[in-house]
């Protein structure tokens, strides 16, 4: 009774059309869903709040901050290497490299997360 | 020519009232609404031309921003940009006999209609690429707002039988 019903309003190629629309949809939601989770360019380290290193990712580097930590940036990752704090959670930490990961040493107040920036957010700015 | 002033007017009359009361419904998508005044415009389309549609879809975007109080806002360019795409591809539509009944008219209505408003308001509203992350969701709620809309439309374009005499007055 309700095929009877619907055929009534929808014919066949407003069938294909909801497909091809649905097709675009995921099609385009994959693709910025890929975006999204793409990976870090940079890793920044705030001390008090304010930050006191922007480092890019690209090339291997180890960095001494005046804190007394030392990090190290290898292979588009950064970890904590040595620092002056009691626990050493830091350290113990190890490497970071997702968007969503921080390494935070309390003693030392510093905290050092990454970020990364699209290229097309610049040039339509 | 009276009657047709009458029944453009009466339509775009309605268009308003539809689109001022659809303001009032809060959305997932701020911009995005049901669409419901396309209904009119469609029916125009469908039962006299396309230059009355345009005159009713005209009325429905200047006076219903108007009566919002959103006439000189970007929100109006978003809403005549979507709306002028949308009247173009329906018409398109119906007139390339591919086969598309009133409902798939109004699909491909309420879609073209969202991408072109979520693409002005790139421009004039959310200066930031970042607002097209909302494309797959809004193209997946057009195909239910147009489906509503086109069986509203079916409804209406069996039940409204007039004759235009263009011959009086």
């Amino acid at each position: 009774m309700y095929k009877k019903f619907l055929q009534k309003f929808i014919t066949k190629t407003d069938i294909g059309l909801i497909i091809i629309i649905i097709f675009i949809a995921f099609v385009s939601g994959f693709l910025i869903f890929q975006q999204k989770n793409s990976s870090p360019n940079f890793a920044i380290c705030k001390i008090n709040g304010k930050v006191v290193k922007k480092i890019s990712l690209n090339s291997d580097k180890i960095i001494n901050l005046e804190n007394g930590m030392q990090l190290e940036i290898k292979n588009g990752k950064i970890r904590v290497v040595s620092s002056n704090c009691a626990e050493q959670i830091c350290v113990k930490h190890s490497w970071i490299s997702n968007l969503s990961d921080i390494i935070v040493c309390a003693p030392n107040r510093c905290i050092i997360y990454l970020e990364g920036y699209n290229q097309t957010e610049y040039i339509t700015k | 020519m009276r009657n047709k002033i009458l029944v453009l007017s009466a339509f775009s009359v309605i268009s308003v009232l539809f689109f001022i009361f659809e303001s009032f419904v809060p959305k997932p998508i701020p911009f995005l609404r049901i669409g419901l005044a396309n209904i009119f415009i469609l029916l125009i389309l469908i039962k006299i031309d396309f230059s009355s549609a345009f005159i009713v879809l005209i009325s429905k975007v200047i006076l219903g921003n108007l009566f919002s109080g959103l006439l000189f806002t970007p929100i109006f360019l978003i809403s005549l940009s979507g709306s002028i795409l949308a009247l173009l591809a329906m018409h398109f539509a119906i007139k390339s006999n591919l086969g598309f009944s009133l409902v798939g008219v109004s699909i491909l209505g309420a879609t073209f209609h969202n991408l072109a408003q979520i693409s002005v308001a790139r421009f004039v509203l959310i200066k930031s690429v970042k607002i097209f992350s909302l494309v797959p969701i809004m193209l997946l709620l057009s195909i239910v707002m147009g489906i509503i809309t086109g069986i509203i439309v079916s409804v209406l374009n069996e039940k409204i039988k007039f004759e235009l005499m263009y011959e009086k007055g």
